[in-house]
C-alpha cells in the first residue's frame, strides 16, 4: 500500500517538482506512472524510497509514515522495496549472481539461503545459465532482467521501476513488462514510471499521470480507470 | 544468542578479509600509504629514544656533581698534607665525601684517556697538582654547591676550586626543550595520520560511489556501508604503525654502534636501547584508533552530504 496525501516536493534550488499530489495504491495493484519529461515521475518514486523527503504532506508506505523514519529504519524500509532503474545500476566488478545477491547480503542473510534465493530469482527472469558471468557481457535486455532479479530477490512488498524499458526495443520492452505482471500476480504492489504510452494500451492497469508536478489522472478525487 | 554472535563475528571477519583483499589488489597505493605512516611514526619514536637516552646520561652526570680542589703543590718545607686537609673538610656538614687524587694517580688516569698516552709519556715531569675531589651532600642545589666551591677556593691551601655545572644545566634544558619538540612532532604526526587516512577513505568512497549508491538503495545500513572503510583505515594504520615500530628499531640498532663509541670517548655509557614491544603496542593501538576515527568521520561527512533533504 502506498498513499500520498497532499504531498509537495520542493528541491533545495526552489524548483517545485510535485504539487499537492494525493493518491492511493492498494496492496497488489499494478500502476503506470506517466507524464512528460520533467513532470516529476522520478521524484515521486524517490519519495517512496526516501531518497528524497516530501517538503509537505504525508507519504504512507505499508502503514509507515515515512517522515517519522530515522537511521536504520530507513534502511529496513528500503529492504521492503525492490527498485529497477533505467540504467540497471549493476556493478561491473562482480558476477551477475553477486549483483543479484546484494540486497540479501545487506539484509544479513545466511550464505546458503542467499545462494538458493539468488538462483530462484535468476531462474524466474530466465538467466540462471548466466549466473557466473560479468553483467557487462550481457545485452541491455538481459541486464535489465538481472536488475529485476535483484529487485525481487528480497521478496519485497513493493516493486518500483523508473523507465525500465527506456533503452529497449519494443519486443524486449514487452518481455520486461510481462515479467513485472508476473511478479504482480504474487501480490507485489507494482509502480512503473514510463512515458511509453504503448504499455498503457497493452496492459490494463491503474494509471497516474503527472503534468508539471500535478497529478492530472488517477488522483484521489478521480475515479480509478 | 550464540548463533547470532557467531553470525556477527563471521560478518566482521568477512569484512576484514575483504579489506585485506582490497589492500592487496592495489599493492602500490597501499604500500605507499602504509610506508608514509611508518616513516612518519618512526621519526618521533627514534628521536624520543635519543632524547631520553641523553636525559639519562645528563642526570647521571648531574648526580655526580663534584668540586675539584686543586691544592698548591707546596714547597718542600711547608708541604701541605692533602689527607689532613681532606679530614678537616669532612667536618663540614654539607660535604659528604672527600677523595684524594695524588699527582701520580692523576697522571695515570690521564694516560688512560684514548690518545693521551703518548703525550703523557712525553712529559719531562708530572705537572699535576694534588687534587681533592669534594662530593657535596646530596640535596645541595647547584647554587649552594657553587657558593661552597667559592668558599673552598678562598682557603689558603687551595689553588683553585672548579665546579662547572652550568653548561650541564644548560644542556639538559636544551635536551628537555628538544623532548618537548619531539612530543609536538608526535602530535603533528598523529594529525598527519588522520589526514592520510581521511584522504585514502575519500578516494575509496569515490572509487566505490556506484557500489555505495546501490547498497544504500537496497537497504544497506550506514554501519554496513561504513564497515569496510573503517576496517581499511584501521588496517592501514595497524600495518603502518607496526612497520614504523620495526623501522624505528632498525634505525636505533644502526645508530647504537656509533653512539656507543662516541659515548665511550666521553667516559660515558650511552644506551639508545630500543622501542620495547609494550610501547610499540601503545603506538600501534593509538594509531589504529586514529585511523578508525578518521575513517568514521570521513564516511559520516559523506553520508551527511547524501542525506535526503
Ligand atoms: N535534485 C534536484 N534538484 C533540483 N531539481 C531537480 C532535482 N531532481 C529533479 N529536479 C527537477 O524536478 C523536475 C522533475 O524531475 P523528475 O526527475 O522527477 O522528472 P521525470 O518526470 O522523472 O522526468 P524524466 O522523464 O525526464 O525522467 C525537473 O524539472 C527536474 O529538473
Ligand atoms: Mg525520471
Amino acid at each position: 500500500m502506498i498513499r500520498f496525501s497532499q504531498v509537495w516536493k520542493r528541491y533545495p534550488n526552489g524548483h517545485e517538482a510535485l504539487k499537492n499530489v494525493s493518491f492511493e495504491l492498494p496492496r497488489g495493484s499494478f500502476t503506470f506512472l506517466t507524464g512528460h519529461s520533467g513532470a516529476g515521475k522520478s521524484t515521486l518514486l524517490k519519495l517512496v524510497t526516501l531518497v528524497e523527503v516530501a517538503s509537505r504532506g504525508q507519504v504512507l508506505v505499508e502503514g509507515r509514515n515515512l517522515a517519522r523514519l530515522r537511521g536504520n529504519r530507513i534502511a529496513t524500509h528500503r529492504q521492503t522495496i525492490g527498485s529497477v532503474f533505467q540504467d540497471h545500476k549493476l556493478l561491473a566488478d562482480r558476477t551477475v549472481e553477486d549483483n543479484v545477491a546484494l540486497p540479501l547480503v545487506v539484509a544479513g542473510y545466511e550464505h546458503r539461503e542467499i545462494r538458493r534465493r539468488v538462483r530462484a530469482a535468476l531462474d524466474k527472469v530466465g538467466l540462471l545459465s548466466r549466473a557466473r558471468v560479468n553483467p557487462i557481457t550481457l545485452s541491455g535486455g538481459e541486464q535489465q532482467r538481472v536488475g529485476i532479479a535483484r529487485a525481487v530477490v528480497g521478496r519485497p512488498k513493493i516493486l518500483l521501476a523508473d523507465e525500465p524499458t527506456g533503452n529497449l526495443d519494443p519486443a524486449l520492452a514487452d518481455e520486461i513488462m510481462d515479467l513485472f505482471l508476473q511478479f504482480n500476480q504474487v501480490d507485489i504492489t507494482v509502480l512503473i514510471a514510463t512515458h511509453d504510452l504503448r504499455h498503457l494500451e497493452r496492459i490494463r492497469s491503474q494509471v497516474l499521470a503527472l503534468e508539471q508536478g500535478q497529478l492530472v489522472l488517477g488522483g484521489e478525487a478521480q475515479p480509478v480507470a | 544468542m550464540k548463533d547470532r554472535f557467531l553470525v556477527y563475528l563471521s560478518r566482521h571477519l568477512q569484512v576484514l578479509f575483504d579489506s585485506l583483499g582490497r589492500l592487496w589488489k592495489t599493492p602500490f597505493a597501499s604500500a605507499m600509504t602504509i610506508l608514509v605512516i611508518a616513516v612518519a611514526l618512526a621519526l618521533p619514536m627514534v628521536l624520543h629514544k635519543v632524547v631520553s637516552g641523553l636525559q639519562e646520561v645528563l642526570s647521571d652526570w648531574e648526580g655526580r656533581s663534584e668540586i675539584s680542589l686543586f691544592l698548591h703543590p707546596g714547597s718542600e718545607g711547608n708541604a701541605v698534607d692533602p689527607v689532613a686537609v681532606g679530614q678537616q673538610l669532612l667536618e663540614n656538614p654539607v660535604i659528604e665525601d672527600v677523595r684524594y687524587v695524588s699527582p701520580e694517580e692523576g697522571l695515570t688516569e690521564l694516560a688512560n684517556l684514548p690518545g693521551m698516552e703518548a703525550a703523557v709519556s712525553a712529559l719531562p715531569e708530572n705537572p699535576l697538582p694534588p687534587l681533592l675531589v669534594v662530593v657535596p651532600a646530596t640535596g645541595l642545589s647547584v647554587d649552594e654547591t657553587e657558593s661552597l666551591a667559592e668558599e673552598l677556593g678562598r682557603m689558603d691551601v687551595v689553588d683553585s676550586a672548579i665546579f662547572d655545572q652550568r653548561w650541564l644545566h644548560r644542556l639538559s634544558a636544551i635536551v628537555e626543550l628538544v623532548g618537548r619538540g619531539v612530543a609536538a612532532l608526535a602530535v603533528l604526526v598523529g594529525v598527519g595520520v588522520v589526514l592520510v587516512i581521511s584522504n585514502t577513505v575519500r578516494l575509496g568512497i569515490s572509487n566505490r560511489a556506484a557500489e555505495i549508491e546501490i547498497i544504500d538503495q537496497v537497504g544497506g545500513t550506514r554501519a554496513f556501508i561504513r564497515r569496510p572503510f573503517l576496517y581499511t583505515g584501521a588496517l592501514q594504520c595497524f600495518l603502518g604503525a607496526a612497520t614504523g615500530w620495526l623501522l624505528a628499531n632498525v634505525v636505533l640498532g644502526l645508530l647504537s654502534g656509533p653512539v656507543g663509541r662516541l659515548a665511550a670517548l666521553y667516559h660515558g655509557t650511552f644506551h639508545l636501547g630500543w622501542v620495547d614491544p609494550s610501547t610499540g603496542c601503545i603506538v600501534v593501538g593509538v594509531t589504529v584508533l586514529l585511523g578508525w576515527s578518521a575513517a568514521r568521520v570521513t564516511v559520516d561527512q559523506y553520508f551527511w552530504n547524501l542525506r535526503p533533504r
